[in-house]
């Protein structure tokens, strides 16, 4: 408020000449800080440390590797397939079925009966395989 | 940062759980390619040894040599995804055998994948081979096939009563669960579900039984070297644990149909046709 001002020029006057603001601070030695010993010029967020850069780096790659080998993304006959989530990974939603102890024993036996639906004793696939052991011959001159 | 670092972890076991299941996936499809592929290799072989036998020109000879060398490594290719395969079945599925027993057999199955790779690398490395020399070194195969045999049907075995097993406990665990539920009935109401639940016991003990039967054919089944004798033992085996699902079948059915009358008796948002809709069955 002690400032001097300068007034305003009245109208039909000459105006007075513009003043050049100064823009930029003026280039002091030392960093200023505020009362609260805070640098206002160098904002810590502004910079962050490249150690969290790197891990976030990793963990946005491990998320998307997970997804992608978790909904099982394979390769078949040049056409990627996308199989329907397991039967045993699908359970009730906790929030359409409250949580009590019979919501718990009603959900352990309806696994209990997809177990049973799921497991084939056949694994026919999976027999041994028939492999031609004497592959031997002789030729008869 | 330590919520990052939680992060991480917390995606990295999400990571390995599915990879796991993946991975297994996988080798099984890789031993069904490499099975298919022998077979057609196994077709050239006799085709070409046919002509060989008929012929026996200097082209029909180099044929043969150059077809038998191909199957000789094709047929090493085979068994060593189809072990693969089984080690992965071993290791991922629930309840597999005693954590002894399934290490003793992922150390013979690895055991045999190293001698198939090794001997894999020796045919590879044959350059223009003699027939004779060939057949030297598919006697080796022919020498340890009893016993590669043995090891096959062994985890097929463990793998096989190890998915019973698991069947097993989760009956037990449910019968557990049900006779809290009737503990806390009044005595009237107890008593015909007590009744119930003996039936549920008994189902699940002659399940029990024929899974003890299965492991005897095991125990059998380890002792025989030739491979007529263990198919009889392994299809025995099969036997048991098929009636041993078949009572864990009924157990079920008893288990819902107790699990629905206790609803009934608590009148709880359970109802009846709420577990008959989600199983996509009625009683």
């Amino acid at each position: 408020m002690d400032q001097d001002f300068e007034a305003p020029p009245i109208s039909g006057d000459e105006p007075a000449p513009l003043k050049e603001l100064e823009t930029e601070m003026p280039k002091q030695e030392g960093v200023p800080l505020t009362q609260d010993g805070l640098n206002l010029d160098k904002p810590a967020s502004v910079k962050p440390k490249p150690r969290i850069l790197i891990f976030v780096l990793v963990a946005v790659i491990a998320i998307l590797i997970g997804i992608m080998i978790g909904i099982g993304i394979r390769t078949k006959n040049g056409k990627v397939i996308i199989p329907s989530p397991s039967p045993k990974l699908v359970s009730p939603s906790p929030i359409t079925t409250p949580m009590t102890e019979d919501t718990t024993l009603k959900d352990k036996i309806v696994s209990f009966k997809k177990s049973l639906d799921q497991v084939d004793l056949e694994e026919l696939s999976l027999n041994p395989p028939l492999l031609d052991f004497n592959i031997r011959f002789k030729v008869e001159d | 940062m330590r919520k990052i670092t939680a992060l991480i972890i917390a995606f990295l076991v999400l990571f390995i759980s599915q990879a796991s299941f993946v991975w297994a996936q996988k080798e099984i499809e890789d031993y069904f390619f490499q099975y298919e592929k022998y077979r057609n290799v196994y077709n050239d072989f006799v085709t070409a040894k046919e002509a060989y036998l008929k012929y026996q020109t200097l082209t029909s000879k180099d044929e043969a040599i150059e077809t038998t060398q191909k199957l000789i490594d094709q047929r090493y290719q085979a068994l060593r995804t189809y072990f693969l395969a089984l080690k992965s079945k071993l290791r991922t599925a629930p309840g597999v055998v005693g954590a002894d027993y399934r290490e003793q057999l992922i150390s013979q199955l690895d055991k045999e994948i190293n001698w198939l790779e090794n001997q894999k690398g020796e045919v590879n490395g044959l350059s223009k081979p003699s027939l004779d020399d060939l057949f030297v070194i598919s006697d080796r195969f022919e020498d340890k096939s009893e016993e590669i045999k043995s090891l096959s049907y062994q985890s097929l075995s463990a793998f096989l009563l190890g998915k019973v097993r698991s069947l097993y406990s989760d009956s037990v665990v449910i019968t557990d669960f049900l006779k809290d539920e009737v503990f806390d009935l009044e005595v009237t109401q107890a008593a015909q579900m007590t009744d119930w639940l003996k039936e549920v016991e008994n189902k699940n003990y002659l399940s029990q039984k024929e899974i003890e039967l299965a492991e005897a054919n095991l125990e059998l089944l380890k002792k025989k070297k030739r491979e007529n004798q263990m198919v009889p033992i392994y299809h025995d085996l099969k036997v048991n644990l098929n009636n041993s699902k078949q009572y864990l079948s009924q157990a079920y059915q008893f288990q819902q149909e107790i699990f629905n009358i206790l609803n009934k008796i608590k009148n709880t948002d359970n109802s009846v046709e709420s577990l008959e809709e989600e199983n996509g069955s009625g009683l």
